[in-house]
């Protein structure tokens, strides 16, 4: 039993199941272009009186179907799987630094009421100062238990998914044949849900306007090509390999990742000044 | 005949069998009637055969379906955060 236990950290991040990124990446495209695809019929052709949104379900899923087998042969005979992959990941950061900025300014207006409410009461007593700080940490309690309340959600599903892979590991030792990979498998497995689930709280704020099913294919896609490991699937990466020992580089990840919570950021900010 | 050698003949064929659902929808706005049908299909196998003998055709269409493959995600996103900023 002694020989079994000694589960290296390293070997956790050797050993992503190869085809679990993959697959979430094109899972998640498909899921994508198919909402996507359908709304736009809905929103363009949908007044038409020989439209059914049946219709429009069964040209996306045919035009989606044509797009994926096109874009597999380009990605593949190019060699564009690395960039395909990081731009699927960036997409998906573009709306986490967006969600940091919307946050931002909640806060901010929040303050902002305050003192402008402040600001119309010159002339107060004494009694009024003391009722209006009491009112201020009120409501700043209640701002911030909103906030917690939205969150504990989130727990509860990260919780409940590592609880299960835990245990999920576990059984492979208890109950299995105790095989190393085996075990480690269900650990990316239960980390790639995880990604899923965090991704998919960030995406509750406006997946009822887009298309459940676009949105949820997105999420999938991110998480998909955020476990995306370079070696082995492209030529190109082949003589980086030695650099590459980490299947989830954190070299490409973390300026990519930087990258697209920033241009979120900034489309955010464009969007938002274009309101007024 | 392995699977990867079906890919390149069966995208363009689905691509045109999405597209006549599309034709027969934007003619039947338009008032024409079966005859008009009738040759939106010959034109689409048209376009199919062309795209079969024509390379150039072929890989120029490709590149266009995988940018749309491309640009989906940023496309999502972008719309995303114009709601957002709407919502906010």
């Amino acid at each position: 039993m002694t020989a079994l236990i000694p589960l290296q950290v390293t070997s956790f991040l050797e050993v992503v199941p190869p085809w679990l990124p993959p697959v979430a990446i094109a899972t998640g495209h498909i899921l994508l272009l198919v909402g996507m695809g359908s709304q736009f019929f809905d929103g363009k052709l949908g007044h038409w009186s020989a439209y059914s949104s049946a219709i429009g379900r069964l040209c996306a899923i045919l035009l989606t179907a044509s797009v994926a087998i096109a874009s597999y042969i380009t990605v593949l005979g190019e060699d564009l799987v690395l960039s395909f992959a990081f731009l699927t990941f960036m997409s998906g950061r573009f709306i986490q630094g967006a969600i940091t900025l919307r946050f931002v300014q909640k806060i901010l207006d929040f303050v902002n009421e305050q003192f402008t409410e402040d600001a119309a009461f010159r002339k107060r007593t004494q009694t009024d100062i003391v009722a209006k700080s009491r009112n201020l940490v009120g409501s700043g309690v209640e701002f911030v238990g909103s906030k917690i309340r939205d969150y504990i959600v989130i727990l509860a599903a990260t919780g409940l998914i590592t609880t299960h892979t835990s245990l999920s590991i576990v059984s492979v030792y208890v109950f299995g044949d105790g095989s190393t990979l085996e075990a480690v498998e269900r650990f990316w497995t239960g980390f790639f849900i995880l990604t899923t689930v965090g991704l998919a709280f960030d995406f509750r704020h406006f997946a009822h306007r887009l298309s459940w099913v676009a949105a949820f294919g997105m999420v999938i896609a991110t998480a998909g090509a955020f476990l995306y490991s370079p070696v082995g699937f492209s030529t190109l990466t082949a003589g980086l390999a030695p650099y590459l020992d980490n299947p989830v580089p954190d070299w490409m990840r973390w300026p990519l990742g930087a990258a697209g919570f920033l241009f979120g950021a900034l489309f955010w900010m464009i969007f938002y000044s274009r309101k007024g | 005949m392995t699977f990867a050698s079906v890919l390149p003949l069966l995208w363009p064929l689905l691509l045109m069998l999405g597209a006549i659902p599309l034709i027969f929808l934007i003619l039947n706005c338009v008032g024409y009637g079966k005859r008009a049908r009738g040759i939106g299909v010959l034109c689409s196998l048209g376009v199919l055969a062309l795209i079969y003998t024509e390379p150039a055709l072929a890989d120029s269409l490709r590149w266009g379906l995988t940018i749309v493959a491309f640009a989906a995600p940023l496309a999502l996103s972008v719309i995303a955060i114009e709601y957002l900023v709407e919502e906010t």
